[in-house]
């Protein structure tokens, strides 16, 4: 642990010196977790892709202005979860004026025409990740970092701002709704 | 002859199995993560043995979960970071395309549509009522005007 803030604090200050190395490292080093957690909340691979350069860009302009007694892991999954839920809350008005579009066009909504043509796999991961959408935006956070970046308890609290006991009780929140979803889909035959 | 003791201890078996399957489609995800004791998920595993809509409960849940294990095989972009480093490079300090002003305006300028066609509506409505009024009001001048020509005016001013 000594090891990780000693290695972090050198590879911050040779960022800021503008060593490229240490930036190519440092964006080797994080670029699997920030893009899992960016996919993670998008579910798109292209969004991600372009997410995750926006977040190294962010962390590339911003370092100099870091607090060194934060992790920077903690400081760079923060900034991506931001980054990725800000990119979902203006997808999510532009799909409302769009499906308002639609609505007084008579056109099919995006929904139906993306349901028609999907295969049992991608249907069940649509509907996967609409259970995951509509958990509040905390416990979705929670859940996404403890299941897909396999992050601490304690890790995740410091990226979202709570508590470790919080965290917990997120993370139970959001099994225990994201299980009724899928159950009721199934329930329904829509899984 | 079916008893009344059967039917209860029928409705009470019934009533429990079905107690048992909330229990269980409550708990279904803690089973699949190994977060319950032994003895619960013993007691899981016996009612699924018996209980064929709770096996694809599970399966269905089990299912989903798969889908998220399988989404971190995902890697991300081969070439990040040279994409990154052209973005920096760039004059431009976000690449990403930026909004047209439609775009922005886009919320606003539905709101202003949906605002001046109610609006045309209604107004469409008001003059359509007044054109009428003004209608029956001409046709009453036009009655007068008509029992002038029959009756012309020059003629007050002729001798009888
Ligand atoms: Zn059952």
């Amino acid at each position: 642990m000594k090891l990780r803030i000693v290695t972090d604090q050198h590879l911050i200050r040779e960022i800021i010196n503008g060593d490229e190395i240490a930036f190519r490292h440092l964006v080797e080093e994080y670029s699997k977790q920030v893009f899992h957690i960016c996919y993670a909340i998008v579910h798109n691979q292209d969004d991600a892709d372009d997410l995750s350069q926006d977040v190294f860009i962010e962390v590339f302009r911003s370092i100099s202005r870091f607090r060194s007694d934060a992790r920077l892991s903690t400081w760079i999954y923060r900034i991506a979860v931001n980054k990725s839920l800000n990119f979902l809350r203006k997808r999510k008005r532009q799909s409302w004026i769009q499906s308002f579009g639609d609505l007084i066009s008579f056109q099919q909504t995006e929904e139906e025409r993306t349901t028609e043509n999907l295969s049992k796999n991608e249907l069940r991961a649509l509907r996967l990740h609409e259970a995951i959408d509509s958990l509040p935006e905390n416990q979705r956070s929670a859940f996404l970092l403890h299941k897909l970046n396999d992050l601490s308890q304690p890790e995740i609290a410091e990226i979202i701002g709570t508590t470790v006991k919080g965290v917990e009780s997120l993370i139970h929140r959001a099994k225990i709704n994201l299980q009724k979803k899928i159950i009721t889909y199934y329930k329904n035959d829509e899984w | 002859m079916v008893t009344a003791g059967f039917l209860n201890s029928y409705c009470q078996r019934n009533k429990q199995s079905k107690m048992d399957c909330n229990k269980f489609q409550a708990r279904i995800i803690f089973l699949h993560d190994e977060e319950l004791t032994e003895n619960e998920k013993k007691e899981m595993m016996e009612h699924m043995k018996g209980c064929a809509d709770c096996t694809m409960a599970f399966a269905a849940l089990s299912e989903a979960l798969s889908i998220l294990a399988q989404e971190k095989e995902i890697l991300p972009n081969p070439y990040l970071f040279s994409k990154i480093k052209t973005r920096l490079n760039s004059a431009s300090p976000d690449k990403r395309p930026t909004k047209t002003v439609f775009a922005r305006l886009q919320p606003t300028i539905f709101i202003l549509l949906l605002i001046i066609s109610v609006y045309t509506g209604t107004s469409l409505g008001h003059s359509f009522s007044k054109q009428i009024e003004i209608q029956s009001y001409t046709d009453e001048i036009a009655l007068y005007i008509n029992e002038m020509q029959t009756e012309p005016l020059e003629n007050f001013l002729l001798e009888q």
